[in-house]
């Protein structure tokens, strides 16, 4: 088992035990290899060929667990994961800002990305931004966007990391969707009278 | 906010969630009393619930961790087939010939759709509708085979390869006479009416898809994508901006008023039948009934009132309608003249044309081969 390896199952085990600081350890291993990762698929496959932010978190889980880790330390690592995956997202998203506003070269390019690809890149950076507000009135309704939109987690996977019920999770996630939607004006325009 | 008002705020809107817009009112006054900020603060998310469907639904990586857009090309793996060489591209996505790795050898067409559509419901969509597909066998019909998602996430549609020209182009490029096209296009009925009767509605019919493979001499049309737009657009469902809904949508030129949501009405066969009146109207006409025009850079709601009010004018009108140096080329290309392709739209199937684009299913043929039937009496009035 490499250093990595040990090290997150460590953190991972005092993270299950309740010893405080252990996730924010753990948070730059995994944001560390969520990045490797998406570097080399990105690389080494095809460069633009989308990454699924759900197998992307379960291959870093795999990688660095290996396929016998310890289960029950997912939860955990699911809300590291989805904390480091909303800092590459965001890290990004700023980049390909700059690109479309300085390059006209890129700028093609990263159009078609974004309406082809999903949600603008501007939204993802304005749902961080009203985030950022929502985890200071509710914090376990920023943790469920956190996993579910930044992580890509499912429901049931989303209360596996916050140790609550799939029902729990869906009333938070109709709440904050509704919290941040109202927040963010553009969304109201861009998804209001779709069919 | 305090932390009470705030969870005071979350419950009144979860159990607002659960009452009928009817109600919702009512209740709300009832709870809120004199607290104006409160019942505001319940009603402005309310509100911003009511539509967000769509908000968020697609999470956040696609969008900035993809980079510029690569497509598969030759040589590329999908699935377990190899793709020869790309062949079209659609606003589904693109269009591959492909053989399977392993396997016989042979020619499959590979359908890769594009990114951003949620694959696993696609999927999950194609496999409770595999039976149904597997039952349509029509030598008119180029059959479903597969579907499956890449490792990048991207979903795909294998498919009989058909090595075939679009209909409207083959009949024009072959100079093919009014009667000739008829023919054909009854048979092109006939296979949507065996999909019908297998409870499969086609629900994309156009000239792209309807393609005209030349078996040894003979021509024989054969239809594809059957099934792929239902899967398709269902899948795109809840996600879909209304920014891309036009793409995704497909040409609303052969788009019945039922399938773009505007009436009450079922999508059924004669959806299908609606869709097949357009593509005669263009095969006889050399022009589509709206003029492009027509739709070009008009707003959503615009299209859709377009749908649901505009009647096109008669075949005949439009083809009148043409400047004469066009018309003169729409009858060469049918090996016949002006007048004479003037009259035979006149005699029959101007009506014929008029009642398959009916706005009303109910008013439409009530099947394919019903269609079907009408254009062989037309075709005897014609030749008389």
């Amino acid at each position: 088992m490499d250093p990595a390896s040990s090290a997150v199952t460590r953190l991972l085990d005092q993270a299950r035990r309740g010893e405080p600081g252990a996730t924010e350890q753990l948070l730059p291993l995994v944001y560390d290899e969520l990045r490797r990762l998406a570097r080399s698929r990105m690389r080494f496959e095809r460069p633009g060929h989308t990454l699924q932010p759900t197998a992307l978190v379960h291959e870093a889980y795999l990688r660095l667990m290996g396929a016998e880790g310890a289960w029950e330390g997912r939860g955990h690592f699911f809300a590291a994961a989805a904390e480091a995956m909303r800092r590459i997202l965001i890290e990004r998203a700023r980049r390909a800002r700059r690109l479309k506003r300085g390059g006209d070269l890129h700028r093609v390019e990263l159009d078609d990305q974004v309406s082809a690809d999903g949600p603008r890149v501007d939204e993802v950076l304005a749902v961080d931004e009203a985030l950022g507000r929502l985890e200071a009135l509710d914090a376990q309704m920023a943790a469920v966007v956190k996993l579910r939109y930044f992580g890509g987690l499912t429901v049931e996977e989303t209360a596996q990391a916050l140790g609550t019920s799939p029902r729990t999770v869906n009333r938070l996630w109709t709440g904050a969707k509704a919290w941040l939607r109202s927040e963010i004006p553009a969304a109201r325009e861009r998804t209001g009278g779709a069919e | 906010m305090t932390d009470q008002t705030w969870h005071r705020v979350w419950d009144l809107f979860h159990a607002s969630l659960e009452r009928n817009a009817a109600e919702r009112d009512a209740y709300l006054a009832a709870e809120c009393g004199e607290d104006q900020v409160l019942r505001r603060a319940v009603l402005r998310l309310l509100d911003a619930h009511d539509g967000a469907d769509t908000f968020l639904e697609q999470p956040a990586v696609p969008a900035a961790v993809g980079g510029p857009h690569d497509d598969p090309g030759e040589g590329d793996l999908v699935g377990p087939y190899r793709l020869r060489r790309l062949v079209g591209a659609g606003g589904m996505g693109l269009v591959y010939e492909a053989e399977p790795v392993d396997g016989p050898a042979g020619r499959v067409a590979v359908k890769l759709i594009r990114a951003g559509i949620d694959t696993a419901q696609l999927v999950a969509r194609f496999e409770s509708e595999r039976r149904a597909l597997a039952l349509m066998q029509h030598p008119n019909i180029a059959r479903v085979l597969d579907a499956g998602v890449t490792g990048d996430g991207r979903s795909y549609f294998v498919m009989e390869y058909v090595p075939g020209t679009p209909l409207t182009e083959y009949c024009d490029r072959n100079l093919l006479p009014v009667g000739e096209r008829l023919t054909l296009f009854a048979t092109v009925c006939g296979a949507l009416h065996h999909a019908h009767e297998t409870g499969i509605i086609h629900r994309d019919v156009k000239p792209s898809n309807v393609l005209v493979a030349e078996e040894g001499s003979r021509a024989v049309p054969k239809v594809i994508d059957f099934g792929i737009a239902k899967l398709t657009r269902k899948a795109v469902g809840t996600t879909v901006k209304l920014t891309a809904l036009g793409s995704f949508m497909g040409t609303p030129e052969y788009m019945s008023p039922e399938q773009a949501g505007l009436t009450t009405a079922r999508v059924d066969a004669r959806t299908d039948v609606f869709s097949l009146g357009v593509l005669l109207y263009e095969l006889l006409v050399g022009r589509q009934p709206f003029r492009p025009e027509t739709f070009r850079g008009q707003s959503v709601e615009e299209i859709r009132r377009i749908l649901r009010e505009e009647i096109p004018p008669p075949a005949s009108a439009r083809f009148a309608a043409l400047a004469p140096d066009r018309a003169a080329e729409v009858a060469r290309q049918r090996r016949t003249t002006p007048d004479a392709l003037s009259r035979a739209l006149r005699h029959g199937l101007d009506a014929l044309l008029a009642r398959a684009m009916e706005k009303d299913p109910a008013r439409r043929h009530a099947s394919a081969s019903d269609l079907a039937a009408e254009i062989a009496r037309a075709q005897e009035l014609i030749a008389r």
